[in-house]
């Protein structure tokens, strides 16, 4: 008995030292990211609001941390939008373009809302890992 | 407008009571990669522990339970705690009552959505149940009762507390509590939290003075009852019998118990671990689909009524359903009575629920949390600026989300590690080794689909449904 008990100890810690080795690099590695972002091309995305609604397929904003983005918002009523977590807001007019342009320094998935009468999500915005 | 900037102006945004923020969590989905190493490994390990492990093993049992260290704490630390307790309860009711009603400029809601009921637990489950030395209902009846003393020795009429009714009045508190949380609308309006505050508070004290307080928050005082649960996992355990006591154990060991939980603690312990689950399904896009189905998509003037009703029904049946999977799985081993082993088996599911929790409000600690610092300078929202902190700016970008995919999948892992042999060692303790082997299939069986379950809802985008 004594020796089974000391054997499902010693199986216990070495799975326990094999998962920390596995884990704690991974842990380390993956909180690490390059510090410079590189200036390179904004990402573009035209966006048309129909009725406090948006017109095509498109769900998600897909871009990466440190990418410079750029969306040109039209719409045929006037809509306020609010980008949720960088907390941008822009007053769209009927048939002007409007620009919402910021760098995409935090991760995260960040709603695009219309605010005021209609309170609804139009789009997500999300900012994957380099 | 351009702004180039990826920190939040916190002063810009929140309008009134329409402010949903606080709930508001940015988190990424977990990649599948993720999703199919976590679920690989909680699949494995289940098959490892269950081949190698805890041939016989009632001397580790006890010997895991015995602490390691232990001593009193200082009577003037305890004073300091109790002073703070109290202090801030009053802050939050005085903020929450006379100060602005706008979300993120009252101390209020993130006080006691985000540091007091996620903080908090997460430090009683991974440092200590510290509720048991800042509780400000206790801190306040013992200042009272030591002012009354020279009238009367016992504030409390020492009432019999009815043996049968157990812990079932802090069940029915926490569904309300999480009812607050999840569904009530107004729950970020500061006006509203303070009333609620000073209801429970009059409800509490009631108790204390009619049963004595170590019963009432053993059986009814909800946060009591919740920290002390998730206190059980910590290595810092706390214990108040005259005077208060520390003592150090391993992790976790504190949720093998000899003594099976009574009915009620087993029930209370199930509508936790439900309604940890429930809070994330609630923004999956199949629940947010399967409300569209339901109520349509286009608003109504009835849908955010109907949407309520919904979301009060799926958190009825979460822990419902938990319940009886998990009655099933102890009926599956083969042993009676059942309602005895349910007691006794039902801790070992905690760790997994835990690890989720983790996982699930981590970064909504990390970000949202930040809202104290400018908070503590102007918990009023008058414009003041005590500590200097006032234009403090919240940074969503202070945990990458490479890194909560990496500890949700550790986190979830590691707690379904402990919840294996959480449950195998309880089932050598109380069964022959025979026994004990084949009453864990079914335990397994249900703690893979917990596991996956979490893992799943980690991996869904969070969406809201159109109804709002």
């Amino acid at each position: 008995m004594m020796v089974s008990r000391m054997r499902s100890d010693m199986i216990f810690r070495l799975i326990s030292a094999g998962w920390l080795a596995l884990v704690g690099p991974m842990v380390v590695c993956g909180n690490w990211s390059p510090a410079a972002a590189q200036v390179a091309e904004p990402k573009r995305f035209d966006l048309r609001i129909e009725n406090n609604r948006l017109s095509g397929d498109l769900k998600v904003i897909r871009v990466r941390r440190g990418d410079v983005v750029e969306i040109n918002w039209s719409a045929n009523l006037r809509t306020v939008l609010h980008l949720h977590g960088y907390d941008i807001e822009t007053t769209v007019e009927p048939d002007k373009t409007r620009v919402m342009s910021f760098t995409a320094r935090a991760t995260g998935r960040f709603p695009i809302e219309t605010h005021g009468r209609h309170h609804s999500v139009l789009i997500y915005l999300e900012v994957h890992p380099q | 407008m351009t702004i180039v900037t990826a920190v939040l102006f916190w002063l810009v945004t929140v309008r009134g009571a329409e402010a949903h923020a606080l709930a508001q969590r940015y988190d990424l989905p977990l990649p599948l990669g993720f999703f199919l190493i976590g679920a690989g490994a909680a699949v494995a390990v289940s098959f490892v522990v269950l081949a190698l492990f805890w041939r016989n093993d009632r001397g580790q049992f006890d010997a895991g339970l015995r602490p390691r260290m232990q001593g009193a704490i200082p009577h003037f630390i305890v004073g300091c705690c109790k002073a703070v307790g109290g202090a801030l309860l009053l802050l939050i009711v005085c903020a929450g009552l006379f100060g602005n009603q706008s979300t993120f400029k009252n101390i209020a809601p993130v006080a006691v959505w985000v540091v007091w009921w996620i903080g908090l637990s997460f430090v009683c489950a991974f440092i200590g149940n510290l509720w048991v030395l800042i509780n400000p209902w206790i801190a306040v009846f013992e200042l009272a009762q030591r002012i009354a003393t020279p009238w009367r020795n016992d504030l409390s009429l020492r009432w019999s507390y009815p043996t049968w009714l157990g812990a079932w009045p802090a069940c029915a508190l926490f569904l309300l509590l999480a009812w607050f949380e999840l569904v009530a609308p107004g729950r970020d309006v500061p006006r509203n939290i303070a009333i609620a505050l000073v209801l429970y508070s009059a409800l509490t004290w009631a108790g204390f003075v009619c049963f004595g307080h170590e019963l009432w928050c053993r059986n009814v005082e909800v946060f009591s009852v919740v920290f002390g649960l998730f206190g059980r996992f910590a290595p810092v355990q706390f214990e108040a019998n005259g005077r208060y006591h520390w003592s150090l154990q391993p992790p976790a060991v504190g949720l093998l118990t000899r003594t099976p939980l009574a009915p009620s603690m087993t029930a209370f312990t199930l509508l936790v671990l439900g309604t940890v689950t429930v809070d994330g399904l609630m923004e999956t896009p199949a629940w947010a689909a399967l409300v569209d189905q339901l109520i349509g998509v286009q608003p109504s003037t009835g849908a955010a009524a109907s949407y309520m009703t919904l979301q009060t029904a799926l958190l009825v049946a979460g822990p419902l359903l938990l319940a009886a999977l998990y009655l099933t799985a102890v009926a599956l081993m083969g042993q009676s009575p059942v309602t005895r082993l349910a007691g006794q088996f039902v801790l070992s599911l905690v760790p997994i629920a835990v690890a989720y929790h983790l996982a699930h409000y981590f970064s909504m600690l990390a970000i949202a949390g930040q809202f104290i610092i400018p908070l503590a300078s102007d918990p009023f929202g008058y414009g003041w600026d005590l500590f200097g902190t006032m234009l403090y700016r919240i940074d969503i970008g202070l945990v990458d989300a490479r890194f909560i995919w990496y500890l949700s999948v550790v986190a979830i892992v590691t707690g379904h590690i402990i919840a294996v042999w959480i449950s195998h060692a309880t089932a050598y303790a109380v069964f022959d080794a025979d026994t004990a082997r084949r009453s864990q299939y079914p335990m397994l069986l249900l703690m893979v689909g917990y596991t996956m379950l979490s893992l799943w809802i980690l991996a869904q985008p969070i969406v809201e449904p159109t109804i709002k």
